[in-house]
């Protein structure tokens, strides 16, 4: 009990394994490494719909902004690797403050009609913008620099497997992080506001600020993907900070399932493989991924990740009254 | 001079429109009391509660607490001068164990300190002392582990209390504690407010007469948004104008 819920035990290890097991058994390195980009992403979102109960469309805007920050700063400044994900990740976070400021004046569905006026808002900021941005032809030739620490130069990452591995430390320390906050007095706070914010709010809590926040972290760890997804492909598409984007981590995030930070990692590796197998047999493949997303939200409301912890369950013949206990959220 | 009196209102009052749900209220609630206000429905209870715990802004008048001007004080932050409420209906965090939904009330006393991101939950053990001494003062140690949202009526109820008690609060707001309680609870509710009455102001607004007249120090009896009456149980007990209030004024006209 002790174990499994502690920030490096439990599902924290899980989520190492798959760090360990992706390369292995997926067909390409890239794959793995684009997978966990997107899982970081996910987990940022997951923060704010699934522990914060808040459904926000500008996760888009956040990601965007971090790959174009990294890579400005990288092609104009000459800043180094950790330079521009910091740079990235306080973008991120700053952009995220901005929006959730005025988003969460208004509750339930103006909340959300809000964060996906931003989105609109951002792309087409993005695309005016051209002689930063690219515009339609994304910034180019964005470089990949050394991994170097106080002058030293640790991996120069120019192999995928040096890149993935930066990569999953990085998701690693993310996550520790995430758990971290999840089960902090500020965690359990938002869990309380997703429940009943009228309450929370009456039993002293300014549940406003919990939810900047919120926000803002969630927006410095999307942040960070988005740099992170820059320095992968060398290249930052104007597609990072469109509508669609927004779509893609929120439909990784229900998928996966919004009641475990391991169910973002699920999802965004559902979803980016499936868009691998199949774009290449099938251009229409997002009608599968529709489908999918009905599915899920249909007849496993808990995501994949609620799904299997079911069967894990049914096979080990634990009742229903253990399944609250371990679920991840509760103590 | 102290001042005996932990809350005051003078001349308050709350208008929708043109019509004024509290005309003048002159409401004095003394340290270490009891003190209901009853009235028939539509007397006005509700909206000067509602004025008291900061969930309306009042037209007029001004609310001291302490001695200290709360007229214009925000809700939330009311629950660290020190005053903490219940709902008439009720309003738990349904999917928390019921041990967690009085740790996170108790958290809320200390309001913004519960930003920190970077500390374990179970680092701060005066929220987790807080949580288990209402469990115990409530008697609810047998479902601590339960999900709220799972617990009986009368349980919730009972809970519904208990939150407002983790603030440590020197006045307890109680809106209609026993709404919605079947009979056979109404004695547990009725001993609990009883004992609380012991360590704290208690202010509450109740329709169950037998609660109201059995552990009341002072009742105030409202009507037509102004205040009838004020007296022990005893002297409303017997009062012409309570039972005319209550009963209507046919015939008057």
């Amino acid at each position: 009990m002790k174990f499994k819920n502690s920030i490096i035990g439990g599902v924290t290890l899980l989520a190492i394994a798959m760090m360990i097991l992706m390369p292995i058994l997926l067909p390409s390195i890239t794959l793995a490494t684009e997978i966990l980009i997107f899982a970081l992403a996910a987990l940022a979102c997951n923060l704010l719909l699934g522990y914060t109960g808040l459904l926000s469309f500008g996760q888009g805007i956040f990601f965007g902004g971090g790959a174009y920050t990294a890579s400005l700063v990288m092609i104009h400044l000459d800043f180094g690797l950790l330079g521009a994900l910091f740079a990235a990740t306080v973008i991120g976070s700053l952009l995220a403050f901005f929006v959730g400021a005025l988003a969460i004046r208004r509750t339930g569905i103006y909340f959300v009609m809000l964060t996906l006026a931003f989105s609109q808002m951002a792309y087409f900021l993005a695309y005016t913008f051209s002689d930063w941005t690219g515009g339609d032809n994304g910034l180019l030739d964005v470089p990949r620099p050394p991994l170097s620490l106080f002058g030293f130069v640790i991996s120069d990452l120019d192999s995928v497997e040096s890149f993935y591995l930066f990569v999953a430390l990085i998701f690693a320390l993310v996550f520790i992080l995430a758990r971290r906050i999840i089960q902090s007095p500020f965690g359990t706070t938002l869990v309380a506001i997703r429940e009943n914010e009228g309450r929370a709010s009456a039993v002293g809590f300014s549940t406003n600020y919990f939810k900047l926040v919120a926000f803002v972290i969630s927006g410095a760890i999307t942040g960070m993907a988005g740099a992170l997804y820059a320095m992968l492909l060398n290249f930052a598409p104007l597609s990072n900070i469109e509508l669609l984007m927004s779509e893609n981590i929120l439909i990784m995030t229900i998928i996966g399932g919004t009641s475990s930070l391991l169910g973002s990692l699920l999802g965004a590796g559902a979803i980016v493989l499936i868009g691998d197998l199949l774009s290449s047999i099938w251009p229409r493949w997002m009608m599968i991924l529709g489908a999918a997303l009905i599915a899920v939200v249909l007849f496993m409301p808990g995501g994949l990740w609620g799904g299997l912890e079911a069967l894990y369950l049914k096979l080990t013949g634990k009742n229903k009254s253990t399944q609250s206990s371990s679920s991840e959220d509760k103590k | 001079m102290s001042n005996d009196y932990l809350l005051q209102t003078s001349n308050l009052g709350l208008d929708y429109g043109a019509f004024s749900a509290v005309g003048n209220v002159d409401l004095k609630i003394k340290k270490g009391t009891i003190h209901t206000v009853i009235g028939p429905n539509g007397a006005g209870k509700t909206s000067l509660f509602h004025c008291l715990t900061g969930e309306r802004k009042p037209t007029r008048g001004s609310v001291l607490f302490n001695d200290a001007n709360i007229t214009h004080l925000a809700a939330h932050k009311r629950v660290s001068a020190g005053m903490s409420r219940s709902f008439q209906v009720t309003s738990l965090f349904q999917n928390l164990s019921v041990r967690e939904n009085l740790r996170i009330a108790a958290q809320g006393r200390d309001g913004l300190k519960a930003l920190k991101f970077w500390i374990s939950q179970t680092a701060n053990k005066a929220h987790i002392q807080k949580a288990e001494e209402v469990l115990a003062k409530i008697q609810l140690e047998s479902v601590a582990d339960r999900f709220a949202g799972e617990l009986s009526h009368g349980q919730q109820r009972v809970l519904e209390v208990g939150m407002a008690l983790c603030g440590s609060p020197e006045l307890l707001l109680l809106d209609e504690p026993t709404s919605g309680m079947g009979v056979d609870d109404i004695p547990i509710m009725t001993n609990l407010i009883a004992q609380l009455g012991k360590e704290h102001t208690v202010m509450l607004i109740e329709h169950n007469m037998r609660l109201v007249m059995s552990i009341s120090d002072r009742i105030t009896v409202m009507h037509q948004g102004n205040i009838l009456l004020e007296g022990s149980p005893d002297e409303i007990k017997g009062d012409e104008r309570v039972k005319k209030a209550y009963l209507g004024e046919s015939g008057n006209e």
